[in-house]
């Protein structure tokens, strides 16, 4: 596995930041609000990651509850769509503290889900008989007289 | 069902129809085949006579059937008769119904594949009925750097789109049943949510408006399964791939219009450039495996004829309209190219002898699949009618006839020849070949405004395949000896570029072509000079097969031709609205050389990195990977994380990255801890 390099903590929420689309003002506002998020339990890099990664599952849980997306495939789809609608300048590190979502926050990101595909209801369609007809099965019979049939 | 019912036609039209392509087919046959045994020399062997006859029996009905169906197509098209029965709907009919737009790609290129689904977005919103459409991108792809050019060029194409349509994108792990599993895929998980589907190739085109059409000819046909638009090749810069979209426009009308004259309401399914109603394939089109090894056994390769030989047992109309417009599609654009798309085509249509005799099924549908069928084994059937009339020749140089047999006679046997009769046929088969495209002309000239050039254009185009049929002949008897000794073809990306055949391909394409041809040529001269003028054209494209293939697979043939007003078509001089808006979007989307690729543009770029890892759960499960490739994996991206070195990952190494969402999100952090 990439291991992530041994630095501070803030260095590591920096470049978390900066990976989930803040740029350098946005993350001058956020950072400190990060940092202070974090606690003595998440010193390694990957605690730090895994943490705030959480923080953006619930978030995507908030936001969006009908989407059972599971948990990579959740925290990809928060960031995504907060990147695409220019969430770090609107609303800062928000997202990082579900409880403080607006409904005005979360209606706007609703608002662009960005799907990738519709809802799915699975139907299989069934494989279609292909018999030989009744001609094709005699031909066969009289080509291949002591063929046992199956 | 009744088929006055299916139809909306009284089922005598549709019968009498058929009676007077296949009776006329039969009759002219028959004719000629009499004429023929006149003509075989009397003292010919009763195997040689019996295999000269069978043989010719089988070409020349082939030849009459392209011939007959020609002419009342020409007919068709002359009286301004459209295909009975279909009921054609008010243009400004608001729509009822969902149609999703499908685009199965396999390792295509991607500006070209999105630039297009953005001109049809954009067409479609045009005709103020976008918000019925919505489009698919359904992806087969296996190189890892396309897949992610894909996402890219979805991404940018999302932010474009025009109209209220959405564009989805989805790409399987595991690529089961090609094409048609693909579709399968889309129906299974997506197609409760929509009437029709509108089913594209990778290079289709279609107008908003063709489309607009079809979905309302959905909604007033509510017994039509399948509507095919004849899509016309149009976008070629190779010598051959102009000369094929020449060919197509002009002789094209007049075949698609013979086919739907007698096809009526069971017409075929070429594939693409056509809409489904999704009822209907998902209760008839589930495609078996067929039992036995690949090439005859296994998954459906040519699926389209199948599909609409099902879906029509299920009781529903195919309808082929000539009438629809505004369908297009790109031509190979080189001879070999043209070849390796007929290798793929070939083994599926002869998996069609299986499917043929299957129960219940409609005798049209049954003819569908001898056309098929007939189309590449019509090959090696000329070839083996050549061969016999070869050896027979050498055979009597070899065998000089016996005038006195031993039985005593007063007069000696003459070999009778008749040579009258020969060229009569000669000329006759010749005549039922070219008539057709005459008449295509003529119907240009009537139809088309800008004809420059036509006249002198068909003339090339006759000789140019009369020297290419040659060629084509050998490398579809060589498909069919393939496939009949059991040799299964791959799946390859379709080369749609223009980069032409190099002199070293051509030759170790044609080697056994040019041999061939020159060794004929030589034996027919020393024992047989007579039959070295009859099989000259033949001879002649072989030994030219080198460079008919390079010559003709080059750009600047293909400009110097349009340069001297040769294969000019209409569309090249007013070029239609949706083509500008294609050329528009592939220059809008992104064309950044410098962008990284493949796991190096998820790994630097923020957005791409979520967006890969977000889309990586419907695309379906991880094929498996094994433990080693990834660690080398992570080795390589490591050390270009930690020391800046080049990835140059393996396909599969990259497969093993791309598909692991921790990896990727560490790796764009690490990559900023920098």
């Amino acid at each position: 596995m990439v291991t992530i390099k041994i630095q501070s903590a803030e260095d590591i929420a920096a470049a978390y930041l900066k990976q989930a689309g803040f740029d350098d003002r946005a993350l001058e506002r956020g950072l400190p609000r990060i940092v202070q998020l974090l606690s003595e339990k998440q010193k390694s890099g990957d605690e730090i990651i895994e943490y705030l990664d959480k923080k953006l599952l619930q978030a995507a849980e908030k936001i969006f509850p009908d989407m059972p997306d599971g948990k990579a495939a959740a925290v990809a789809r928060v960031k995504a769509v907060y990147m695409l609608n220019d969430g770090p300048a609107r609303w800062g590190t928000e997202i990082f503290m579900p409880d403080r979502i607006s409904s005005e926050m979360a209606g706007a990101l609703r608002e662009n889900p960005f799907r990738q595909t519709p809802t799915s209801s699975f139907q299989a369609m069934k494989p279609q008989p292909i018999v030989p007809s009744a001609a094709a099965s005699l031909f066969s019979k009289i080509l291949h007289p002591f063929r046992k049939s199956k | 069902m009744r088929a006055e019912i299916l139809y909306n036609l009284n089922p005598k039209l549709i019968y009498r129809r058929r009676l007077k392509v296949f009776g006329l087919m039969f009759v002219s046959t028959l004719l000629a085949t009499i004429k023929w045994i006149y003509v075989i020399p009397t003292d010919s062997s009763l195997l040689t006579k019996s295999l000269m006859i069978a043989l010719f029996i089988m070409t020349f009905a082939w030849i009459s059937l392209f011939f007959w169906s020609s002419i009342f197509g020409f007919l068709e098209l002359v009286r301004k008769r459209g295909v009975p029965g279909i009921v054609w709907p008010d243009k400004n009919k608001k729509l009822q119904t969902k149609t999703a737009i499908l685009m199965p790609v396999y390792n295509e290129s991607s500006r070209d594949v999105f630039a297009g689904l953005l001109a049809m977005a954009d067409d479609l919103a045009e005709t103020g009925q976008s918000e019925a459409y919505d489009m698919f991108v359904l992806s087969d792809t296996t190189n890892p750097q396309v897949w992610v050019e894909e996402e890219r060029f979805w991404l940018e194409a999302k932010r474009k789109i025009k109209g209220s349509i959405n564009l989805y994108y989805r790409r399987r792990s595991k690529n089961t049943a090609r094409k048609s599993g693909n579709i399968e895929d889309f129906c299974n998980k997506w197609g409760a949510g929509y009437d029709f589907m509108i089913v594209l190739d990778a290079d289709s085109l279609m107008s908003g408006e063709t489309m607009l059409r079809m979905s309302q000819l959905m909604e007033a046909n509510p017994h039509t399964g399948i509507i095919q638009a004849p899509p016309m090749t149009v976008g070629g810069t190779s010598f051959f791939a102009r000369m094929q979209q020449f060919a197509g426009k002009v002789y094209g009308p007049i075949v698609a219009a013979g086919l739907a004259y007698w096809q009526v309401g069971d017409s075929n399914y070429w594939g693409h450039n056509a809409i489904i109603r999704v009822k209907a394939f998902k209760e008839c089109c589930g495609l078996p495996v067929l039992s036995g090894k690949a090439p005859f056994g296994g998954h459906i390769l040519s699926h389209d004829f199948v599909e609409a030989a099902l879906i029509r047992r299920g009781g529903w109309a195919a309808w082929l309209l000539p009438e629809l417009k505004g369908s297009y599609e790109g031509p190979p654009p080189t001879m070999i190219d043209f070849s390796c798309r007929d290798r793929r085509w070939c083994q599926g249509n002869m998996q069609h002898l299986k499917v043929l005799i299957s129960k219940h099924l409609h005798p049209v549908s049954r003819i569908h699949f001898i056309i098929g069928i007939m189309s590449y084994l019509s090959s090696p059937i000329w070839l083996c009618f050549l061969l016999v009339g070869l050896m027979a020749a050498l055979g009597r140089v070899v065998f000089p006839p016996v005038y006195f047999p031993e039985v005593h006679t007063l007069f000696p046997t003459w070999p009778i020849f008749d040579k009258i009769g020969t060229i009569s046929l000669f000329v006759l088969s010749m005549a039922m070949l070219v008539l057709p495209k005459i008449l295509g002309l003529i119907v240009y000239y009537m139809q088309n405004k800008k004809t420059g050039g036509a006249l002198k254009s068909t003339l090339l185009e006759i000789i140019i395949s009369a020297l290419s049929a040659p060629i084509m002949m050998m490398f579809q008897s060589k498909f069919v000896l393939e496939i009949f000794t059991g040799h299964a073809v791959g799946w390859n990306a379709q080369n749609r570029g223009g980069k032409g055949t190099s002199w070293r391909e051509a030759v170790s394409r044609h080697f056994w072509h040019t041999l061939l041809g020159l060794l004929t040529a030589v034996v027919t001269y020393l024992y047989t000079q007579q039959l070295f003028w009859w099989m000259l054209p033949i001879t002649l494209g072989l030994m030219l097969s080198i460079p008919i293939s390079v010559l003709t697979s080059r750009e600047s043939t293909g400009l110097s031709a349009k340069k001297h007003n040769f294969f000019v078509i209409p569309e090249e001089i007013d070029v239609p609205q949706i083509m500008r808006k294609e050329e528009k979007y592939a220059e809008l989307l992104n064309r950044d050389e410098n962008l990284p690729q493949g796991v190096e543009l998820i790994i630097t770029d923020r957005l791409m990195n979520a967006l890969h890892i977000y889309m990586l759960e419907v695309n379906g499960p991880a094929p498996e990977i094994s433990q080693q490739v990834l660690e080398t994996a992570q080795i390589k991206l490591e050390n270009y994380i930690n020391h800046r070195r080049e990835m140059d990952l393996t396909r599969d190494e990259e497969i093993a990255l791309l598909y692991n969402p921790e990896i990727l999100e560490k790796a764009a952090i690490s990559l900023l801890l920098q």
